[in-house]
This record gives structure tokens, sequence and C-alpha cells, in this order.
């Protein structure tokens, strides 16, 4: 029970984390939309991509329970696998996000380097907590 | 005059950060000390996005993207207040560690404000 509890506690603070990645991840993609789609459509569509994606986590992880908890973990997994594929295409190829010379980055973009690598350690962190609180 | 503002309000916010991670750590729950840290760091957000109404009015504009800068003190606005209500609502040591997180939070987007600012 204590454990339980414990465990509700650092839940708590994940979907905290959950919560202002995704308020980040909407207001830049929010700004890019608004003020500069035309500029790099598939960056800034990622970046809506991934708003998308921590919202719905955030939600899923708040109530993770019954059918949300199989969304938190789908929301998850999309998470880490963009923040793995993106990153690895930044480095990789990073021709395909230039626009008129300039490389443009998204959230996921080397892995996250622009918000301290949060991208990356988010999900992982979120895999741990989700397996750990169904074994109580 | 700016640039002290926004170091005060940057290192203000990242030390309230601090000590509210440093509550939390040591199982205190939110009380009127770590809400008032909080509403501290609001305080600054809210002068700050004064001074910045005042300033663009005035002619001002950022050196880089003016509405940018905008949205991030708009966005950064929701993170005390909705950490405080979580406190509000929840009075364990966990909420005291998520002001904490709202407060690191705001430090970051004023250092990127800053950045935005002043190019």
């Amino acid at each position: 029970m204590a454990n339980q509890k414990r465990n509700l506690g650092i839940g708590r603070l994940l979907i905290s984390a959950y919560g202002v990645l995704a308020l980040a991840a909407t207001g830049r993609a929010g700004y890019e939309l608004a003020a500069k789609f035309n500029e790099a459509p598939l960056p800034y569509s990622l970046s809506i991509f991934s708003a998308l994606v921590y919202i719905v986590a955030t939600v899923a992880l708040a109530r993770s329970k019954g059918g949300w908890r199989k969304v938190a973990y789908a929301a998850v997994i999309i998470e880490l696998s963009g923040v793995l594929l993106i990153g690895a295409a930044s480095v990789i190829w990073p021709g395909v996000f230039t626009y008129n010379g300039k490389l443009v980055k998204t959230v996921w973009s080397f892995f996250g380097i622009a918000y301290g690598f949060v991208p990356v350690a988010l999900p992982i962190l979120g895999l741990i907590w989700l397996r750990k609180s169904k074994q109580n | 005059m700016l640039e002290t503002l926004f170091q005060v309000e940057a290192w203000g916010a990242l030390l309230i950060g601090l000590v509210l991670l440093g509550f939390g750590a040591a199982k205190r729950k939110p009380s009127l000390v770590s809400l008032g840290a909080t509403a501290f760091v609001q305080m600054g957000l809210v002068t700050q996005l004064i001074c910045s109404i005042i300033l663009v009015s005035g002619g001002a504009r950022a050196k880089g993207d003016t509405i940018e800068f905008f949205a991030y003190i708009l966005v950064a606005f929701i993170v005390p207040i909705g950490a405080a209500f979580w406190a509000l609502i929840e009075r364990t040591r966990w909420s005291t560690l998520v002001l904490g997180v709202g407060a690191l939070t705001v430090a970051i987007m004023f250092a990127r404000m800053h950045q935005i600012w002043f190019g």
C-alpha cells in the first residue's frame, strides 16, 4: 500500500513534467503554424504532431486506468519512436530539414537537445512507470 | 533596466524552483511559503508582460520575433497558476515538487525570452 502511494506520487511528478512538455510543444507548434508554416512544412508538421502526442500522453497518464492505460502506452511508445527516429534523421540527413539554407528544428531534432533531452528521457521514465504501477 | 529585470526574474525563478524542489525532497506539503514563492514567480511574469506591452506599444521590437516573445510570456503564465491549482487540490509533498518544476520551467522560459528579446 505504501509502495502504491509512493508510485502514485512519482506518477504525479511525471504527469506534471508531461504537462509542461505538452504546453511547450503546443506553444511552439501553435506559433509556427500561425506565423510561418509555409516556410518549412515538414518540421512544423512534426512539431504539431509531437504536440498532439504529448497532450494525449499527459491526459492518458493522468487517467492511466482501463483503456486509458493502453492509450498511455501507445502515446509513450509513439513518442519514444518519434524522438529516436527524428533525432537520428536530424543527425544523418540534416538536408531533409534544411529550408533556404537554414536548418529548421523540431522538438525531436537531435533527440530533444533544445529541451535538455527531456523529450528522450520522459518516454523512458513513462514506460518504466507504466510497468511498475501495474505490478501493484 | 530591462536587462536587470530579466536577471532578477530568471534567477529568482531558478532559485525558488530549487528551494521548492528541496522542500519537496524534505517531504514538506505545499504551504503559504511555497505558494507565496510561486506567486512571486507569477508576479515576475506579470511585471514582464506589463513592461513588454509598454515597450512594444512605444515602438520597441524584439531582436527575434516579437510574436514569439509574447507567445512565451502567455504560455509561461499558465505554468505557475496550473501548479498552484494542483497544490491546492492535492496537498502532498509531490505537489511541492510540482511547484518546483513549474518555477524551473518559468526560469527556462525567461532565459529563452531574454534570448528572443536581445537576440
